[in-house]
């Protein structure tokens, strides 16, 4: 082969920063060509380190094998990520249950936050909404204790080593030694405190406390706390006060730290005081011999106001004199918002937002006021770029608002309410975008690569191809996150209605709807009582639960098929897409499924992760991957209880006709998904 | 006198030949940008472009007409951290679609002319050619020579072993 001009290393470093975006396997192969490649590609694999702390001496072992490492490898300057997580270096370490991986090299925004976010706002996580994977890193450990400088001394030794150092994320639960917060200033490096202990603003601050919030590496803070009582059984006593002033995070904000961009809150206590009580925050408090910094409104780019508590008028009204919302980036509220607070952030002028993150929560009543104010608030906001819809999204104008972000959305998000819950369905709603919403977002949105939203599964028919259609004609779309809703509210829609007490009172019932695909087994009234005082409900609806909630793999290409081949050729290629059902079984809001029934849906319902090949030349071809088993905090099969092992009357008549069995317990095998229908 | 969008000016590859061209379309290079602006008289001195053939600067020539109104690319602080793609528009694909000497030789002239926006898809191209390939099929692909001794290799192997995992 011929030999060309080589490109220089700032090129090949350019060329191997391309190679991040997809899995970082592609850019360990790059580092194995040759000596020249593995030294560009180490400013890649070599800039994020992750140091999970158990105990003082292990610390110290670990800085040495670390640095040993770094040097060996000649990366010492390339690293520009550092996180420090676990409990903290504790000279009692052996008292520490807690297994550490030491230090290890990590993908750069592997916990710098948005990951984390993800987790923590989204609607399969469990309640109490901090983060899991937070809370493991800081070791499980509810402790905010105070080691000595010298036990963190090795790792300060070490950073100082790394002169490219630009980040590093706090998430230990152990405080932030003041000689680590020296080193960061005297590198100019940006800290993330993800575990910051905030005192309330009747307790005197302390040194340390005041020396890490006034330091200029402080860049953005987490606020992550306990209630005492789950304080009970670890290291530390339930005296100690975790609860702390959401006035006095407040404070912080407006004046105290002088560069902070970013503040999540995930938990939080106290709240407004009544206007004309406010105590002073931390009054007489003095920093190096002055007083606290005079009220001067923060300027955040990212707040994410992530709490279970109610966000008020008043609430909303304080953040709004704190920080100056007009320099905000991106906004997270996944808090409930009273309809008053956002006509008050429609007010306020929000110009420079870009991202929005919002929970839509309602009340029962159809025409609530807190969804009018949701419409108003979304179509009051410059056009953004990255919006994030959950809870009741169903409630909003989403033609409009979609319509009115269209210039600039590259990323919309449109979740579900609410997992399958075999247990509870009682406040469930289910989401599906009208073909309306989906036909404006291929008029309008030109630019949207990343999408979530959902489909209704109707046996594959044509409405359920054209949606699909729909969403392939997205001209740049790459990234689809799709939600196959099997629920069908149209079963039992009088439950939906306003006259449903009335139904209730009288008795009389009208017959639930048939369907022409209906034969005489598909009509019956199925056996199971379906809700009390109800028509009840006929075969057919059960077996089209099972067969709309079934997702095998051939079903799950066939659909990437429809989507990515449709459309103009020089549409970008739809490169990964996550697909999973809900909802099956699901015919009206006030009931919960029955175990059987949700049994058989759980084992149908399988998610897919579809990836395109990265490889030039081989691009159409796709690689599919089953995300879980079985969805996540479903049972496996293998630890499914005895009575599941085997189907039971009525559901076995229902499921045998759809998919015959003979052996008792094979029915987990015999089912397949039907294909989509041809046109 | 013409408007800076009809003005032509002249350029000169590293083999001694002479290229018309629009003022606005040679000013994607920041490096002939900043060259006018420096000398003051546009179009009256030819302007050498030392580094670059003709067959070459007539290439990136091509490039820079298409993308002449383009808006001016994006500076905010943000940008290196923002999800990075390797997605190619249309016509830039069947642009890149030259031989490998050819594809170095944009890349570098781009890279030598200050046009970051050809510079990046030239990378990316480059990226895509590597994607999904093992070590020995890139060094092919590039007619790179393996210079590691089979201990060396194994242990840059062990070292990134983390990378593997998806």
């Amino acid at each position: 082969m011929k030999q060309h001009r080589a490109l220089p290393d700032e090129i090949l470093l350019q060329v191997c920063n391309n190679l991040t975006c997809s899995p970082l396997e592609d850019v360990a192969a790059f580092a194995l060509v040759c000596k020249g490649w593995n030294a560009i590609a180490k400013d890649i694999l070599h800039c994020s380190i992750s140091f999970v702390i158990t105990g003082r001496d292990r610390l110290a072992r670990d800085v040495v094998d670390c640095a040993s490492s770094l040097q060996r490898s000649s990366s010492l300057h390339h690293v520009r990520y550092l996180e420090i997580a676990g409990p903290g270096p504790y000279s009692d370490e052996k008292n520490v249950h807690h297994h550490s991986p030491g230090w290890r090299f990590v993908r750069e925004n592997e916990y710098l936050g948005d990951i984390m976010d993800e987790t923590i706002i989204n609607t399969r996580s469990p309640t109490p909404p901090f983060s899991l994977e937070l809370d493991h890193r800081i070791g499980g450990l509810k402790v905010w204790e105070t080691v000595p400088e010298s036990s963190w001394q090795p790792l300060v030794v070490l950073i100082t080593r790394m002169p490219a150092l630009s980040h590093v994320v706090h998430n230990c639960a152990s405080a932030v030694p003041l000689n680590l917060v020296a080193a960061l200033e005297h590198q100019r490096c940006k800290l993330h405190v993800n575990t910051l202990r905030i005192p309330e603003l009747n307790v005197p601050l302390d040194t340390a406390f005041l020396t890490l919030i006034t330091s200029s590496s402080l860049k953005s803070i987490r606020a992550a706390y306990f209630p005492t009582s789950m304080l009970l059984g670890t290291r530390l006593s339930a005296t100690v006060e975790l609860w702390y002033d959401e006035e006095a995070l407040m404070r912080l904000v407006a004046g105290v730290i002088p560069r902070l961009t970013k503040l999540t809150i995930l938990r939080k206590h106290g709240g407004i005081l009544p206007t004309g009580t406010s105590r002073d925050p931390w009054d007489g408090i003095q920093v190096s011999g002055q007083d606290l910094p005079g009220f001067c409104p923060g300027k955040l780019k990212e707040l994410a106001l992530l709490h279970p508590d109610i966000i008020d008028l008043e609430n909303i009204r304080a953040w709004g004199t704190h920080v100056t919302l007009e320099v905000l980036q991106v906004l997270k509220i996944s808090s409930p918002t009273t309809a008053e607070a956002l006509y008050y952030l429609s007010s306020e002028a929000l110009t420079h937002l870009s991202q929005l993150s919002f929970a839509v929560y309602k009340k029962q009543s159809r025409s609530d006021a807190a969804i009018q104010a949701a419409n108003h608030f979304l179509l009051t906001l410059r056009p953004l770029s990255v919006l994030r819809l959950d809870q009741n999204v169903q409630g909003l104008s989403l033609v409009q608002i979609v319509a009115h972000h269209a210039t600039c959305l590259r990323k919309l998000w449109l979740l579900p309410v609410k997992e399958l819950n075999s247990h509870n369905l009682a406040s469930a709603e289910y989401y599906i975008p009208s073909l309306e919403v989906l036909s404006e977002l291929k008029k309008s949105c030109s630019g949207l690569e990343d999408l979530a939203i959902s489909v209704r599964r109707s046996r594959g028919n044509k409405t359920e191809i054209d949606a699909y259609r729909l969403l392939g004609s997205l001209q740049n779309l790459r990234f689809l996150s799709l939600n196959l809703d099997a629920s069908d509210m149209s079963v039992l829609w009088i439950y939906e209605t306003a006259e449903r007490d009335e139904y209730v009172r009288s008795g009389i019932w009208p017959p639930p709807p048939d369907d022409p695909s209906f034969n005489d087994f598909d009509r019956e009234i199925y056996p199971r009582p379906f809700i009390n005082h109800s028509p009840g409900i006929r075969n057919g609806h059960i077996r089209d639960a099972f067969i709309n909630s079934a997702l095998d793999e051939p079903l799950a290409r066939a659909i990437f098929k429809v989507i990515s081949s449709t459309g103009s050729p020089s549409r970008s290629k739809l490169e990964r897409m996550n697909l999973y059902t809900s909802g099956g079984g699901v015919f009206t809001t006030q009931t919960s499924l029955h175990p059987y029934i949700a049994m058989i849906v759980k084992e149908l319902s399988r998610s897919w992760v579809l990836e395109r090949l990265r490889r030039d030349g081989r691009r159409d071809e796709i690689i599919a991957c089953e995300a879980s088993q079985i969805r996540a905090g479903i049972p496996t099969s293998d630890t499914d209880p005895p009575w599941s092992r085997a189907l039971h009357n009525p559901e076995r008549k229902v499921f045998s006709r759809i998919w015959p069995y003979t052996e008792e317990t094979e029915w987990r095998k015999a089912w397949y998904s039907f294909p989509l229908m041809s046109n | 006198m013409a408007s800076t969008d009809e003005q032509k000016i002249i350029l000169v590859s590293s083999d001694g030949v002479n290229i018309q061209t629009d003022r606005i379309i040679a000013e994607r290079s920041m490096l002939i940008k900043n060259m006018i602006e420096d000398l003051g008289t546009p179009g009256e001195e030819p302007i050498p472009i030392m580094n670059v053939s003709e067959a070459v600067l007539r290439k990136v020539l091509e490039w820079c007409d298409h993308h002449k109104k383009d808006p001016p690319p994006e500076k905010d602080e943000d940008a290196d951290t923002r999800k990075k793609t390797t997605d190619i528009e249309e016509w830039d694909q069947k642009f890149m679609q030259v031989d490998q000497e050819m594809l170095f030789e944009i890349i570098l002239a781009a890279n030598y002319m200050d046009i970051k926006a050809l510079l990046d898809v030239g990378c990316k191209t480059v990226a895509n050619m590597i994607k999904g390939k093992s070590p020995e099929e890139i060094r092919k692909t590039f007619n790179i020579q393996n210079d590691f001794t089979p201990e060396e290799e194994e242990q840059i192997r062990r070292e990134n072993e983390w990378a593997e995992d998806r």
